[in-house]
C-alpha cells in the first residue's frame, strides 16, 4: 500500500463508534483502520450491518443518536494552500461545532443511498443545492443559482434551468441521484463519500451513475469513498478496497490484491459467493456458512471465527487478531498471518 | 395553484348546501315547534292560550307549511335579502342578535388560535428535539392535565384566582363601565385585559393536543434521511431542524385549522356560560332549548360555514406548504 504518504487524505485508526441502547451496547464500528488517498477510489464492502455506513458517517460526525465515537482517530490531511498540510482529528471535533460544519459539504461531502428520502420533499432541488453553495462559498443568490445550474448540467441533467425549480418527486430516480451528486460536488470537495448510491436505482441507471462518479472524480481530482455490497461494482471502480466484517476492517489492500490474492478467509468466502457466468448453472453457489452474530453478543477472539473455514481451534476464539501489515503492503486482521503472536492452542484441561 | 383553489371553492358550495339542509332538519327533529314550547311554558305558569291566536301565530311564522317550503323560504331570504329570519323568543331579527356576538366569538376564537399556535409550536419542537428530557416530561405532564381538566372547572378556578389575587372583575368580556359603551380604544384595552382568561381556558385543551401532534410528527420527521443530508451539508443544527423536519411536520399543524376554528367557537359555549361571556355559545344553547328555530338554525349555519371556510383555508395553506399536494 501507501502509494505515497503525501497523498494521504484520511487516516482512520482504531475507530470505535458505539450505540449505547437499553438492551446493551451495539459496537457498530469496533476498531476500524483504513486510509483514503487523494484522487483514488476506496470501496468499502461487507454484509449489511457490518458498520460500513457508520464508519462513513463517523468521518463527518453525523452518526445518529445515541451513537457516538468512543475511541480512535480520524486524521484529515487538509491542504491549506502553498503545499502545506494541516492535520485535523475529525473524531475529536464537536459534532455540533463550527469546525466540523465548515468541513461538511465543503471539503467532505456525502451522497446518500435513497435520493427520494434523502432530499427534502418540500424544497426544490435548486433550493437545496444553492443552500449548500451559499453556506460555503461567498456567492450572491444569483451567482449561486448560476453555479447550481452549472452543476446540474455537469452531472448530465437535461434542461437544468427548468429542473432547478423541480421538486424531488418530479424527477426520476436516476435524475434525483444526479441532483444529489450535483449537490455533493457543488463546493468542489476533496472527498466524496457515496453510501450505496446505486442501491435504489435500476441496473442501467446504476451503470450511468457509477460512470458519472468516475468521470467527475477524474475531472475534479477528488477522492471517493464508495460504500457498496456489490463486488461487481468494486471490481469496476475501486483503486483500494476495505473489506469489513462486524465493525472491523478485516482486509485492506489494492483492488488487485483483494481480487487476485485474497488473504483473509472472509474475503475469500465473499469472493467465492459471487455467481460467475463461466460456472454455468451447475453446482450450488457457495455461501458463507452461518449467520452474522448477534450485535449484542459478539464472539470472543476473532469476530469471524464462528463462520471461518480455516480457524485455529483454541486460538481464534481466544485472541482478537491485531492489524497485520503484509509484505505487499496490505493490512489483514487474521491470526493465520501472525508471526509474533503466541500461537500455541490452549488445551482444555479435560 | 389557482386551479387548485378554484376547484376547492367549487367543492365548498355543494358542501355548504348539504350542511344547511342537515342543519335545518336537525332543528326540526325534536317533536313540536316553538309554539308548543310556548304553550307548555305558559301552561306551566297557569295561563291558557287562545287556539285562534295560536293559529294566527302559526300562519305568521309559516310553521304550518311543509318543511321544504320553510327551508326554501329561509334560504332565499338569506341570499336575497340577508334576512336570517325572526327570533321568536327575542322578537327581533336574527341578524341584529347574532352579528355582534359572532364578532366577539370570532375575535375570541382567533386570539385563542394564535395563543394555541404560539405555545404549541415551540413547545412541540422542544419536546421532540429533546425527547425524554426533563422538560419534555414536564410539558407532557402539563399537556395531559390540560387535556383532562374540563373547561368549566378551569374557568371556575381561573375566575377564583383572578378575583381573589388580582382583584379583577371576572366574567364577561368588559368591565361594567364599558358594558354598554360604544367601541373606543379604552374599551378595546379593557377587552384585552379580560380576554386572557377565556383564551387560556378555551386554548388549554387545544394547545395540549397540538403539542402532542407536533411532537409526534416531528419525531417521525427527525429520523428521515433528508435531515442527515441537511446536516451533512454543514448547516448549523438549529437551521437543520427548523428548515427541514419542522417545515414538513407543519402540515398536520395547518390542516388542524379546519376543525380548530369551529371547535373553538362551539367549544367555548360551556366556558362562555360559566364566565358569562357575550359570545354566541350561551345564545345558541338557549335558542336550541326553546326551539327558537331561525335563531338556532342561523347559528348552526354560521358555524358550519366557518367549518367549511376553515377547511378551505387549511387546504389552501397546505397546498402552499407542500408542493406534493399542489402539483399532485
Amino acid at each position: 500500500m501507501n502509494p505515497s504518504s503525501q497523498e494521504l487524505l484520511i487516516d482512520i485508526r482504531g475507530l470505535k463508534t458505539h450505540f449505547p441502547l437499553d438492551e446493551g451496547v451495539v459496537k457498530a464500528v469496533d476498531g476500524v483502520d483504513l486510509s483514503i488517498h487523494r484522487n483514488r477510489t476506496l470501496c468499502v464492502v461487507g454484509e449489511s450491518g457490518c458498520g460500513k455506513s457508520i464508519t462513513a458517517r463517523s468521518i463527518l460526525q453525523i452518526v445518529d443518536k445515541p451513537g457516538r465515537i468512543v475511541e480512535g482517530s480520524i486524521l484529515y490531511y487538509r491542504q491549506s494552500g502553498m503545499g502545506n498540510v494541516e492535520v485535523i482529528d475529525l473524531a475529536a471535533l464537536d459534532p455540533y461545532g463550527a469546525a466540523i460544519r465548515d468541513i461538511r459539504g465543503k471539503e467532505i461531502s456525502m451522497v446518500f443511498q435513497e435520493p427520494m428520502t434523502s432530499l427534502s420533499p418540500v424544497h426544490t432541488i435548486g433550493r437545496q443545492i444553492t443552500e449548500a453553495i451559499r453556506l460555503h462559498m461567498p456567492l450572491s443568490k444569483r451567482e449561486a443559482k448560476a453555479h447550481a445550474i452549472e452543476m446540474l448540467r455537469h452531472v448530465g441533467i437535461p434542461q437544468p434551468e427548468l429542473r432547478f425549480d423541480d421538486y424531488p418527486f418530479q424527477l426520476s430516480g436516476g435524475m434525483r441521484q444526479r441532483a444529489m451528486i450535483a449537490m455533493a460536488l457543488s463546493c468542489n470537495p476533496s472527498l466524496v463519500i457515496a453510501d450505496e448510491p446505486t442501491t435504489a436505482v435500476d441496473v442501467t441507471t446504476q451503470a450511468q451513475i457509477l460512470e458519472l462518479l468516475a468521470r467527475l472524480q477524474a475531472e475534479h481530482g477528488m477522492a471517493v469513498m464508495l460504500i457498496t455490497h456489490d463486488l461487481g461494482v468494486v471490481a469496476e471502480t475501486a483503486d483500494d478496497v476495505a473489506v469489513m466484517y462486524l465493525g472491523q476492517v478485516v482486509e485492506f489492500g489494492t483492488v488487485e490484491q483483494i481480487f487476485f490474492s485474497p488473504k483473509h478467509p472472509y474475503t475469500r468466502a465473499l469472493l467465492k459467493s459471487i455467481p460467475t457466468m463461466s460456472r454455468r448453472a451447475q453446482g450450488r453457489l457457495d455461501s458463507i456458512r452461518g449467520m452474522v452474530p448477534d450485535p449484542f453478543n459478539r464472539p470472543q477472539g476473532c469476530p469471524f471465527h464462528t463462520r471461518c473455514e480455516e480457524k485455529i481451534a483454541g486460538v481464534c476464539d481466544r485472541i482478537a487478531p491485531p492489524r497485520i501489515t503484509l509484505e505487499d503492503g496490505r493490512d489483514v486482521r487474521c491470526l493465520l498471518y501472525a508471526q509474533d503472536i503466541e500461537m500455541t492452542p490452549v488445551q482444555d484441561a479435560a | 395553484m389557482l386551479g387548485f383553489i378554484a376547484r376547492r371553492i367549487l367543492y365548498a358550495i355543494p358542501t355548504f348546501f348539504a350542511v344547511s339542509i342537515v342543519a335545518f332538519i336537525i332543528i326540526q327533529l325534536p317533536p313540536g315547534d316553538y309554539l308548543t314550547t310556548l304553550v307548555a311554558s305558559m301552561a306551566s305558569q297557569g295561563e291558557t292560550v287562545d287556539p285562534a291566536a295560536l293559529e294566527a301565530l302559526r300562519n305568521r311564522y309559516g310553521l304550518g307549511e311543509p318543511i321544504w317550503v320553510q327551508y326554501f323560504k329561509w334560504m332565499s331570504n338569506i341570499f336575497l335579502r340577508g334576512d336570517f329570519g325572526q327570533s321568536f323568543e327575542w322578537n327581533q331579527p336574527v341578524a341584529s342578535l347574532i352579528w355582534n356576538r359572532l364578532f366577539l366569538s370570532f375575535m375570541l376564537s382567533l386570539s385563542t388560535l394564535l395563543f394555541v399556535w404560539a405555545v404549541a409550536l415551540p413547545v412541540g419542537i422542544y419536546s421532540a428535539v429533546r425527547q425524554y428530557s426533563l422538560g419534555d416530561y414536564a410539558f407532557t405532564f402539563l399537556g395531559f392535565i390540560g387535556l383532562a381538566i374540563p373547561n368549566f372547572l378551569l374557568a371556575l378556578l381561573l375566575m377564583y384566582i383572578g378575583f381573589r389575587f388580582f382583584g379583577q372583575s371576572v366574567g364577561g368580556l368588559f368591565s361594567p363601565e364599558y358594558q354598554e359603551a360604544p367601541w373606543s380604544w379604552a374599551k378595546f384595552v379593557d377587552m384585552l385585559s379580560h380576554l386572557w382568561i377565556p383564551i387560556v381556558i378555551i386554548g388549554t385543551a387545544g394547545t395540549a393536543s397540538l403539542i402532542r401532534i407536533m411532537r409526534a410528527n416531528l419525531l417521525d420527521e427527525l429520523r428521515k434521511p433528508y435531515v442527515v443530508t441537511a446536516r451533512a451539508k454543514g448547516l448549523p443544527e438549529h437551521q437543520v431542524i427548523l428548515r427541514y423536519p419542522v417545515r414538513v411536520a407543519l402540515n398536520p399543524f395547518v390542516s388542524t385549522i379546519g376543525w380548530v376554528l369551529p371547535a373553538l367557537i362551539s367549544g367555548e359555549a360551556i366556558t362562555a356560560i360559566v364566565l358569562s361571556l357575550p359570545t354566541t355559545g350561551p345564545l345558541l344553547l338557549r335558542a336550541l332549548m326553546s326551539q327558537d328555530m331561525y335563531l338556532a338554525g342561523s347559528f348552526i349555519l354560521m358555524l358550519s360555514t366557518l367549518t367549511i371556510i376553515g377547511t378551505l383555508l387549511s387546504d389552501v395553506l397546505l397546498a402552499l406548504l407542500d408542493p406534493r399536494i399542489r402539483l399532485e
